[in-house]
This record gives C-alpha cells, structure tokens and sequence, in this order.
C-alpha cells in the first residue's frame, strides 16, 4: 500500500452513520460500506458441509477482521470468494453494487498479490 | 573561536524552557487519556442496556460528525458488540448519545453439523428485553434510509436504539 493520503469513499456509507461499518483499504482508497450490505452480499451462507472460504468464512465464523476488528486479509482468497456472488440475486440493488466494488478493489489487490486491509467499526 | 559563555548560556536555558513545556504537554495529554480511558471503562459502561465487563475490549473513535465507542468481549459461546455513539449528522436534534447491543455465535461451515451464525440485536420488548435477529434490523435500517419503513420497523428500530440516559 502506497503512504500517499488516503482517499475515503463514503458512498456505501452515508446515511448509516450510527450503525455498523466496515473499510477496506487499498492502494490509497478506503472505501466505508455500512455492514448490512455486507450481511446482504455473505450473510446467508451455503450450508452444504463443504466449508466457507474468504469473506464468508471470516464473516461467518468471526474470524480475521471480524475477529480482531482489523487485520490485513490475502486479496486472492476474498476476490475467488465474492465472485461467487456475482450474478446471484441480492437483497438490494446497493448491495449489488457494493459487491461490484469489493471485487473490482480486491481483483486489483490480487494482480499485485497484495493484502487489503479491513477494520471493522 | 569559541563561542561566549553567556550567549551558550542564554540558548541552553531557551532550550531546557522549551522541553519542559513540551514534557509538561505530553504528560498532560497522556493523562487526559488516561482519564478518558477511564471514564469510558468504568463510568460510560455503566448506562449501557447490558453489563459490560471490565475485561472488554474498548475501541474510541472520533468518526465523521460524531464519537462513537465499541466494546466488545465474548462469553457463552458469542461475541457480544456493544456500540455508544453521540448525536450523527442529520438526525433530528431531539435526538441524544445512543446504545446499540448485538451479538454473535460464529456458524460452522464445514462437515455434517454445518450451520448458520447468529446474528441478533437486543430490543426493549414488553417484557423487558429480547434478541431479534440481525437480519430484521438490517431491512429496518435500510427501509429507514430508502423512506419505506413500516410502523413495525420503526418501533423495532426505536426499542433498539437504547438511550444513555437512565
């Protein structure tokens, strides 16, 4: 991650303020998303037996972030994770767009095999 | 040619003024927050909706247009979240600093005995208190947000969000 100033997107958050958020930062932008349209993207998870991975587990099993309520996370596991949601029905049009954004930060997160940093408010 | 006594003198004495100022700013920063710290832990606790242990995990923060304090601790199986934030930007000024209690049992993703987190939020009910889920409260807030909340939704929303004055 660069040492410029950080940019912050509030889009997913405005509005929220009071309720729960969480940031991802990478490469100079922190993007503030309000944690419903994260409980939307992976809060129903599969329960075939056959685990969690990426986001889902960490949401799910209050593990990474959601444990320590920060830590960098490997950009590669989250971006396979969040693509398995792409094209599946979400609850809101915002979530939707939400993920959009998650993928697109963590696709360029794993081109540099990078690591993007979550905290959790 | 070495310099005069007095003048080494002179700077030396501006010098030492100057460190001992700023000694005297850090200790009483650091004891600000020291007081601060306690404050939180053992006074602002204590008008929560629910007991908050001394061994929780305290976060402070100055957010955008308003303080908001996390603590956060796990017991019985699930990570309790308890979250006390000041007035936020656009919400109407009747409004004061506010509670709002969640918690957490982590689901199981892998084998025969998978299931699913839960998720829930603590609300004034006529009982007293119950947990509702997560799920219900996120739709409120949204619907809130998207000018669509029904009666049920706005009162689940106001016995959710407890007030800090007892």
């Amino acid at each position: 991650m660069g040492t410029g100033q950080i940019k912050n997107d509030f889009t997913y958050y405005k509005g929220f303020e009071g309720e729960g958020e969480v940031t991802f930062t990478y490469a100079g932008l922190c993007l503030h998303v309000w944690d419903g349209y994260i409980f939307q993207i992976v809060g129903k998870p599969p329960l075939d037996g056959k685990g969690w991975h990426g986001m889902t587990r960490d949401y799910n099993q209050l593990e990474g972030p959601w444990d320590e309520d920060e830590a960098d996370v490997d950009a590669v596991e989250y971006l396979q994770d969040l693509k398995h949601y792409q094209g599946k029905h979400l609850e809101t049009a915002q979530a939707e767009q939400v993920l959009s954004r998650l993928i697109e930060l963590f696709r360029q997160a794993a081109a540099q095999h990078a690591y993007v940093h979550i905290e959790v408010y | 040619m070495p310099m005069s006594s007095g003048s080494n003198s002179h700077e030396s004495s501006g010098k030492h003024e100057t460190l001992t100022r700023l000694l005297s700013a850090i200790k009483a920063a650091a004891n600000e927050e020291r007081v601060r710290e306690l404050y939180i832990r053992n006074i602002l606790s204590q008008s929560a909706p629910i007991e908050i242990p001394s061994f929780a995990k305290i976060k402070d923060q100055k957010k955008n247009g308003y303080n908001q304090v996390k603590y956060n601790w796990r017991a019985d199986g699930y990570k309790y979240e308890v979250r006390w934030h000041t007035r936020t930007p656009g919400a109407p000024i009747t409004e004061g600093n506010t509670w709002q209690v969640r918690r957490h049992k982590p689901g199981v993703g892998f084998g025969n005995n998978a299931r699913p987190p839960v998720d829930e939020v603590l609300v004034k009910s006529t009982t007293g208190k119950k947990w509702v889920p997560f799920e219900m409260w996120q739709a409120s807030i949204d619907a809130k947000t998207a000018n669509r909340l029904t009666n049920e939704q706005r009162r689940l929303l106001d016995n959710g969000h407890w007030s800090d004055k007892k």
